[in-house]
């Protein structure tokens, strides 16, 4: 059901948004457009089928979590409360 | 894409107060709280102290940069590639953080307002006021923001005024028992969450009428916004104490819940969150804006607003995506300053470094 929804909400941005770009020949934009709006679906499905996506915030830890280990061993920066 | 926008000195500094005080009046008294414990107000301090010092540096990088975006920037300094490599990285950071900027107000509602209410509902509703904000463009978010500050100060006001009679002055001793270092930890986040974010208004310098203005109403704004938040980070500790101030997930919510004048005025927690959500709300906007006009600069397009509905979408969808339950989204409050820091301040020094030393051979008309 749900995934009827977001069909329908993609296929009423595509009425709103393509003939304007189609007209004056914006075939970068249009690109772009479609590339943004198969991924907002396409996420927006996998979350309704519990199709188990990776989550970005854990790319992110990966890259950010080892320099915050590292600053706060060399600042000798703790927490009061942990543990 | 033309400049044809354009907003004054006093618009632009009540946008860096709005970013400054933003989602942070209601996430941050915790954060410092977990680490510096009843000292957080001294890290809510030195936040400010180090805060002035970043925003001397965006204001440098804006300077050096007159009539140019960071991208454009970035891309002049450090090339075609490099330079759009650090533009594809803002582009993801600007976006991400509007998604979590969007579940702070989905999980706000979810667990103290609505409970009943599904998530998505509440990301759907808030994200089309925001979709809309882009849509219409930089100069009608900055008038909103024009338009309800006087409101912002009332309830502001209002709100420290009612709370000044229940401080606990016991709560804030002994002062910084366990040292230097878990003040420092505070002062990172304080340091990190108001006033490093503040890199997205880079995108918005060259719209400032009068680049003379720029460093005055930047540093007068980030000011203001540092003093609401330090006042805030004092009252929760004070009142709260520091054990309820790092527990709560939201401690200013909770502390707005004990206001009680003549056990009459009771429960206005509902005005701190009003101001929560409107600070909040200008900040998300200005997040998404900033987002398209990176997006537009970077693939060189010639209208960015047909890119807002389907990144709307893209922003549903990732606001969800980005943590399975609350929890882990409070634990993104260990790494996430540090993103902060190193792609604001880093990347600006960065710039600064590189632009120093090949010096005169850019000519301001290089870039596009």
């Amino acid at each position: 059901m749900a995934i009827v929804g977001i069909a329908a909400i993609a296929a009423c941005i595509c009425v709103l948004e393509v003939p304007r770009m189609w007209r004056s020949r914006q075939w970068k934009e249009l690109v772009l457009f479609g590339f943004l709006l198969a991924l907002g679906t396409g996420i927006s499905v996998g979350i309704d089928l519990d199709a188990g996506l990776p989550n970005p915030m854990d790319w992110l830890a990966a890259i950010f979590r080892p320099i915050e280990n590292l600053a706060e061993t060399t600042f000798g920066l703790r927490r009061v409360n942990e543990g | 894409m033309k400049n044809l926008v354009l907003i004054n000195g006093r618009q632009f500094a009540l946008l860096a107060i709005y970013i400054t005080i933003g989602d942070t009046i209601l996430i941050l008294p915790a954060v410092p709280a977990q680490a510096a414990g009843r000292d957080a107000w001294i890290s809510a301090l030195l936040g400010i102290v180090f805060g002035i010092g970043v925003v001397l540096l965006y204001s440098a990088v804006g300077k050096r940069n007159t009539g140019r975006t960071f991208v454009d920037y970035a891309e002049t300094v450090l090339g075609r590639w490099l330079g759009g490599a650090i533009a594809c990285a803002f582009l993801v950071y600007i976006f991400l953080s509007s998604a979590a900027h969007v579940r702070e107000i989905g999980d706000f509602m979810t667990t103290q307002m609505m409970p009943e209410t599904p998530i998505h509902a509440i990301h759907i509703f808030y994200a089309a006021v925001i979709l809309m904000a882009a849509y219409l463009g930089l100069e009608c978010i900055a008038r909103t923001s024009e338009f309800f500050f006087p409101v912002l100060i009332m309830f502001l006001i209002v709100f420290v005024l009612f709370l000044v009679p229940s401080i606990e002055p016991s709560n804030l001793l002994p002062v910084m028992e366990n040292g230097l270092g878990p003040v420092m930890q505070g002062a990172v986040s304080t340091t990190a969450y108001p006033f490093a974010e503040l890199s997205v208004l880079l995108m918005v310098i060259p719209h400032v009428n009068n680049s003379g203005a720029i460093r005055g109403s930047f540093l007068k704004g980030a000011l203001f916004g540092g003093v609401v938040i330090a006042l805030i980070i004092f009252l929760s500790i004070s009142i709260l104490g520091q054990d309820l101030a790092a527990r709560n997930m939201y401690p200013s919510y909770a502390l707005a819940k004990k206001i009680d004048v003549g056990q009459f005025l009771q429960r206005i927690e509902v005005i701190l969150a009003f101001m929560w959500l409107l600070t909040s709300f200008i900040k998300t906007s200005l997040y998404f804006y900033v987002f398209h006009m990176t997006l537009a600069h970077l693939f060189r397009l010639q209208q960015y607003r047909s890119m807002v509905l389907p990144s709307g979408v893209l922003l549903v969808a990732m606001s969800v995506l980005i943590s399975p339950n609350i929890n882990h989204f409070q634990q993104m409050n260990e790494y996430w300053p540090y993103m902060d820091l190193i792609l604001g301040v880093g990347t600006s020094l960065l710039l600064l470094a590189v632009g120093f030393f090949r010096g005169g051979s850019l000519s301001p008309k290089q870039g596009t």
